[in-house]
């Protein structure tokens, strides 16, 4: 089971939110969707998901248009971060309300484990949501987020309103459902370098394009901080991608991007370090230099 | 397998390396069964994908061997076979990098055999 | 299952708040005139419920629609739901409930089922959901232009308080409900106007599913 995004571009009043996507999601994989604000995110997941209508291009589903396709939605669930303020269409609900409207909507609803997750989060299911902490709307994601059952689960910034004890307790949660039902997520989320060992697979969104979509552990290894005699530096960055280098002194540094089969060795001045996903993104997002 | 998993080295080859180093030190015995990846990823709050391809990593190598439906077991021979090999990668892993700080400390070989020797410090003023 | 009946149970709750209302207006006709009694309430009921009944059940249906549009229809989606059914289902509660209303009326009103009081029940059944499918298509437009629906709620609220007002009128000064709607002309003509509404209502109906079909849910 996969879904294929060819080509999908959307426009909100003349501008160009999302540039031409192409991307392909497989089953049983966790994947992490980094941005900075306004790269497009949530309006990715939203077309990947049906909730609203692309400008041009398909979101297939194992070959299949989802678009106003029943049967290929009910395999797709997109838990949105949850909108409390008084004009938004939750506001009026209460908790249970918003979970029984879940319950009758969402085809794979598992009743047993929103109401395991409920008391686990200490949920009030007779809270109005515009009454609930920004914490609890994001544990109340979560919650309908992972009973959804749903085989393609998006989750936008579900950590956001989170204390890093609760994050913990969200990344052990997904892993704990993951490895029971090899369930694909998609999880959108600023707080990278947190997440960045449950993702198999990173999707770097930039200004509505895909800037790379890797095998995280590729990625980390392929990339390498260099640093030394700036002379020493320079022969051995001869021809790699490289990323911000500096000049302090007689030193210099640079993000190095290797390819497919290059390697690099130190020694003789020159010190290799390796690089967090955190910072890769940081660096890639501020353009690119090549020697 | 208590360590936490740090920046360093990739987390595939702390898992790979945090197994073999039980298997050396007698916490984890030939032919008994190692944790799944499912449980590794569990502990560690890793993707079970990255923790099986340290665990593949070890059945490439001879290390583990897989029983279908039962799980993940150390092989024989496998303490002797992580012993060779990292008895190869010795020089490598811990004497290369000691010699280059040494030779930049102006260090001589011989203070650093004496200093093995008499497991101190060297005692004389710079 | 109340997701493949959504709309039964919308519908249900448009005649709830008619009976509501009704059964409001009875007690308040039985406390001015002071007569309580099974009989006179009969009385009451036959002569001057009938077309208030569809009436009210038609503007609260119209109410609903917005409401539902503002609200839980966009939840739907957001559930899973395609926008073809969430649509189908709102024309099933309207239809289900201005039909049901008809029927009710029909029965409410006693010995004044003549051929002149059906043509008058199809007139109001008509524009009713004429009046539904224009706020309903206010609400489409409304998801779009947050504007709009701001407009349409207050549009509704005018209608209801005045219905509601002209049959308060009514009963002040008469102490019963005759509604002689300014209308009786119109009603000679009453296959024109049925035609009208019918077709204004189909013509709204596609509008507004041409909107609603790519619509933007943003929750």
């Amino acid at each position: 089971m996969k879904i294929e995004c060819r080509d999908v571009r959307k426009n909100y009043k003349k501008k160009e939110v999302l540039k031409g996507i192409d991307l392909v999601l497989e089953k049983g994989k966790i994947y992490g969707l980094i941005g900075r604000n306004g790269a497009g995110k949530t309006t990715l997941l939203s077309i990947l998901s049906a909730q609203n209508p692309a400008s041009f291009g398909n979101i297939l589903l194992d070959g299949r248009e989802i678009w106003e396709n029943a049967e290929a939605l009910s395999h797709i669930y997109f838990a949105r971060e949850i909108i409390t303020s008084s004009n938004s269409n939750a506001s009026g609900l209460k908790v249970k309300e918003y979970l029984k409207l879940a319950e009758t909507y969402l085809p794979r609803w598992d009743k047993d484990m929103a109401q395991r997750l409920t008391e686990l989060f200490h949920l009030d299911r007779k809270q109005r949501i515009t009454k609930l902490s920004k914490g609890m709307v994001s544990m109340l994601q979560i919650v309908v987020a992972l009973a959804s059952k749903a085989d393609f689960t998006f989750l936008d910034e579900p950590v956001s309103g989170l204390d890093v004890v609760a994050r913990e307790a969200f990344y052990r949660l997904l892993l704990e459902e993951f490895t029971e039902t090899e369930r694909t997520f998609v999880i959108s989320t600023h707080i990278i370098e947190e997440a960045a060992d449950i993702f198999e697979e990173v999707i770097f969104l930039h200004e509505g394009k895909i800037l790379l979509k890797e095998n995280t552990q590729d990625l980390l290894e392929h990339s390498v901080y260099v640093s030394g005699k700036t002379e020493a530096v320079d022969r051995l960055i001869q021809g790699k991608q490289i990323y911000c280098p500096e000049v302090l002194g007689r030193s210099k540094s640079a993000l190095v991007r290797l390819r497919e089969g290059e390697r690099l060795s130190g020694g003789e001045g020159v010190t290799l370090q390796g690089v967090n996903l955190q910072k890769i993104f940081v660096v890639l997002c501020g353009g690119e230099e090549r020697v | 397998m208590q360590e936490l998993l740090n920046q360093e080295k990739s987390i595939y080859i702390q898992i790979k390396e945090m197994i073999e180093t039980d298997i050396l030190r007698d916490i984890l015995l030939e032919e008994e069964r190692v944790p799944s990846t499912n449980e590794l990823a569990k502990l560690y709050a890793i993707n079970p994908a990255t923790a099986a391809k340290g665990v593949n990593l070890l059945v490439d190598e001879g290390i583990l061997y897989k029983k279908r439906g039962i799980g993940m077991f150390v092989a024989e021979g496998a303490k002797k076979t992580i012993q060779k090999r990292r008895r190869e990668n010795f020089f490598e892993t811990y004497i290369q990098g000691m010699l280059t700080e040494a030779a930049s400390l102006g260090i001589t070989k011989e203070d650093l055999i004496d200093m093995i020797t008499t497991e101190r410090g060297n005692q004389q003023e710079v | 299952m109340r997701k493949k009946k959504s709309w039964f149970y919308h519908a249900a709750d448009n005649l709830c708040g008619m009976a509501l209302f009704l059964g409001i207006l009875l007690v308040l006709i039985a406390v001015r005139r002071e007569e309580f009694s099974w009989e006179s309430a009969k009385t009451v009921i036959h002569n001057y419920f009938s077309l208030p009944g569809i009436v009210l059940a038609g503007v609260l249906g119209a109410f609903n629609v917005i409401l539902l549009y503002e609200s839980t229809e966009p939840l739907k989606i957001s559930f899973g739901c395609t926008r073809k059914q969430v649509f189908r289902d709102m024309q099933a509660m309207k239809i289900a409930t201005l039909f049901t209303a008809g029927i009710l009326s029909f029965f409410l009103s006693g010995q004044e089922r003549s051929r002149i009081f059906l043509k008058e029940l199809l007139f109001w059944g008509l524009l009713l959901l004429f009046l539904q499918s224009i706020c309903e298509c206010m609400s489409i437009l409304g998801m779009r232009y947050k504007g709009l629906m701001l407009v349409s709620i207050l549009c509704i609220s005018g209608i209801i308080g005045f219905v509601v007002a002209f049959m308060a009128m009514d009963f002040i000064k008469n102490g019963e409900i005759h509604m002689e709607w300014p209308i009786s002309g119109v009603l000679e003509n009453w296959l024109l106007w049925a035609a009208v509404f019918l077709l204004g209502t189909i013509l709204l109906v596609f509008f507004s599913w041409k909107f609603f079909r790519k619509a933007e849910v943003h929750i």
